[in-house]
């Protein structure tokens, strides 16, 4: 009894967003227990409501990963780097602050010229409105790795489902005019 | 010496290849939307799986193939739906996707055969096997003809039923010799194409590009005495590099004429009734080329070490390029913008797809930390491999420049534009020795010349 096999094929979604994302799964950093200071130092203007309990305004340190471009600008190279912070929402522009900068001279700081006015998370979706200087405008190589490093960034937090990305308060087709990316972007 | 070393080879090959072909193969009728295909090779049954010769693919199911003889590759492109595909490998590739198939295709007497139903079902078609007939059905139009689940009354009298159609190759006994208008014959002279008929013949007809061809359907016809009974090919000249033809359909009775071209044409198809003749005239036609410089307006684009903007460099190269390309008289350039304006990405890409666009090349000047420099060439279609290939060659070698290869990503302008599509980073705005160069008039003019010529040589011009 002949009969034709039938091939099951899952044919991925077509919105592929990135390649280097492709394949690398997020994790929700394992050494995250976040320690409160003792010490009463106010984190820097969050800008955020600053609640007056004395437990939401203490200090938390973490460790996290942080991403830059590797010497010849052709992939992410991944450094592990602390930050400091009082609420969510300085969180994730405490952990945004330490993409601006390099540990290493030889790296890439794909996000210096980006300023970040605000990161709030709603409901798993976080909105981060941020503002990019002609001067920090990549290649589109350099572009594809700004927009990785900035996924990577935000959702290795594991309450961060969704990421939209606003460029001075607009959804806006593309960061540097190479890539784009939807509205928001979803973890994968 | 030579001889008995090569019909050794043969007996090898014969003797490697036989043994998966024979075992379990049966010549399967294959109807497409209803109506019974007999293409130049017949579909079979092989290991228990239904394998359609590849033109199948492309000419009946309307998918983009290719064929890469070094790898012995075919890949298949419809809508957004890509799929490779290895010659006796069970492993395909869709989207990028390893996904294992039941059966590998296989090259048979210069003939790749493909499994039908992995390919149809990826591309979103419908395909039936109905058992008593032993026979596939495939359905393209939503809600199309679906095949009888029961053989209409005893099976004998339909020609599909029974594998009682006519095969090349097959040792079928003949059908009774059909009555009605046949095509007595098909000329191809300098670039025309007559088509005699034995009654009036009306003609409905396609282009499909890449590689480039025009298909003409002659329904309610069947081939003449003097074509062979059931396919044949003729040879042409200029623009024709030959013509196919075939029983494409046996009932109702329809012939298929399909006309190989040497480079893009446009055509007129003329219906003469009293002349019982079908006309075709080509005219060699211009490739639309698109030029696109990145950027515009309020996005700058990079800037360089000198606080130079990359959108006047793309602006000025793309400019140049299109003066090049205008003494061309084979292209027909189109810039997506030919002055300091701002475009969406999707806005560049809507412009090339409506265009109909045969090549898209995107210019941009790049920018990271100051020692890299090169050039780089980016595609990410797979009908845009060989474009990058040629226009790396041409624009590293007019630029001087250090080689930076040719990269696959994803960048909007040549993700979403139906065409053979890459984006040129020509060199470092952000290095010294490549910005000095790059917004020097004589390096400019070297890379537009470098450009053109990669255009010229895909589109195998001069
Ligand atoms: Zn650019």
């Amino acid at each position: 009894m002949r009969k034709l096999s039938i091939v099951l094929v899952t044919v991925s979604a077509a919105a592929v967003l990135s390649l280097t994302a492709c394949g690398q799964k997020e994790q929700p950093i394992g050494q995250a227990s976040p320690v409160t200071s003792p010490s009463g130092n106010q984190a820097n203007g969050s800008g955020g409501a600053v609640s007056p309990s004395p437990t939401a305004n203490a200090q938390k340190t973490m460790q996290i990963k942080s991403y830059y471009g590797d010497e010849s600008g052709e992939k992410l190279v991944e450094k592990a780097s602390e930050i400091k912070y009082t609420t969510d929402s300085s969180k994730y522009l405490a952990a945004l602050a330490t993409l601006k900068s390099s540990p290493d001279p030889k790296l890439g700081a794909l996000l210096s010229g980006f300023t970040f006015t605000s990161a709030k998370i709603d409901e798993g979706n976080l909105v981060v409105d941020l503002k990019i200087d002609p001067s920090g405008r990549w290649g589109a190589q350099g572009e594809l790795l700004t927009l990785d490093a900035l996924k990577k960034t935000l959702f290795q937090f594991s309450e961060v489902k969704t990421l939209d990305i606003l460029l001075e308060g607009k959804q806006e087709e593309s960061l540097m005019g190479h890539v784009s990316f939807p509205h928001p972007i979803k973890r994968n | 010496m030579k001889k008995v070393v090569s019909s050794l080879l043969a007996l090898c090959l014969f003797l490697i290849i036989i043994p998966t072909v024979t075992h379990a193969e049966e010549k399967i009728p294959l109807y497409l939307d209803g109506k019974l295909l007999v293409p130049e090779v017949a579909p079979r049954l092989i290991n228990e799986n239904t394998m359609v010769p590849i033109r199948i693919i492309s000419e009946n199911l309307g998918a983009e193939v290719k064929w890469n003889q070094q790898e012995l590759k075919v890949s298949i492109d419809k809508n957004n739906t890509h799929i490779d595909l290895w010659i006796n490998k069970r492993n395909a590739q869709v989207g990028g996707k390893t996904v294992a198939m039941d059966a590998a295709p296989v090259l048979i007497a210069g003939n790749t055969l493909v499994p039908i139903r992995f390919v149809a079902e990826t591309l979103g078609i419908k395909v039936d096997w109905d058992n008593d007939k032993r026979a596939v059905y495939v359905t393209t139009k939503p809600g199309g003809i679906t095949p009888p689940t029961t053989p209409p009354s005893g099976g004998g009298t339909n020609p599909g039923a029974g594998g009682g159609i006519q095969l090349p190759g097959g040792s079928q006994t003949p059908p009774p010799t059909p009555s009605g208008p046949v095509i007595q014959s098909i000329k191809a002279t300098g670039d025309e194409i007559v088509i005699q008929g034995s009654a009036a013949l009306t003609a409905s007809h396609f282009y499909l590009s890449s590689p480039e061809r025009i298909v003409v359907d002659l329904p309610n016809n069947r081939l003449g005495q003097a074509l062979n009974p059931k396919l044949g090919e003729v040879n042409g000249s200029g623009a024709i590099a030959k013509v196919r033809y075939s029983l494409y359909s046996d009932n109702p009775a329809s012939v298929r004429v399909v006309i190989d071209l040497n480079s893009k044409v446009s055509y007129t198809v003329t219906e003469n009734k009293t002349a019982n003749q079908v006309i075709i005239k080509l005219k060699q036609t211009r490739y639309n080329v698109m030029i696109d410089a990145g950027h515009g307006d309020h996005d700058s684009g990079a800037v360089s070490l000198t606080g130079k903007y990359e959108k006047d460099f793309n602006l000025a190269m793309a400019l140049k390029v299109k003066a090049l390309l205008d003494k061309e008289p084979l292209i027909n350039p189109i810039l997506s913008r030919a002055d300091d304006t701002f475009l969406e990405l999707d806005e560049r890409v809507a412009k090339a797809n409506n265009a109909g666009v045969d090549v898209f090349v995107s210019i941009h000047g790049n920018k990271y930390t100051p020692n890299v420099t090169g050039t780089e060439t980016y595609y990410w279609k797979e009908d845009s491999i060989q474009l990058a290939n040629i226009m790396h060659r041409f624009v590293t070698q007019a630029a001087g420049l250090p080689d930076r290869k040719v990269r696959q990503n994803n960048f909007r302008v040549i993700t979403k534009t139906n065409m053979p599509a890459v984006l040129l980073e020509i060199g470092y705005l952000s290095n010294s020795g490549d910005e000095a160069k790059m917004y020097s008039p004589a390096f400019q003019d070297r890379v537009a010349q470098g450009i053109v010529d990669g255009i010229k040589s895909f589109l195998k011009i001069q």
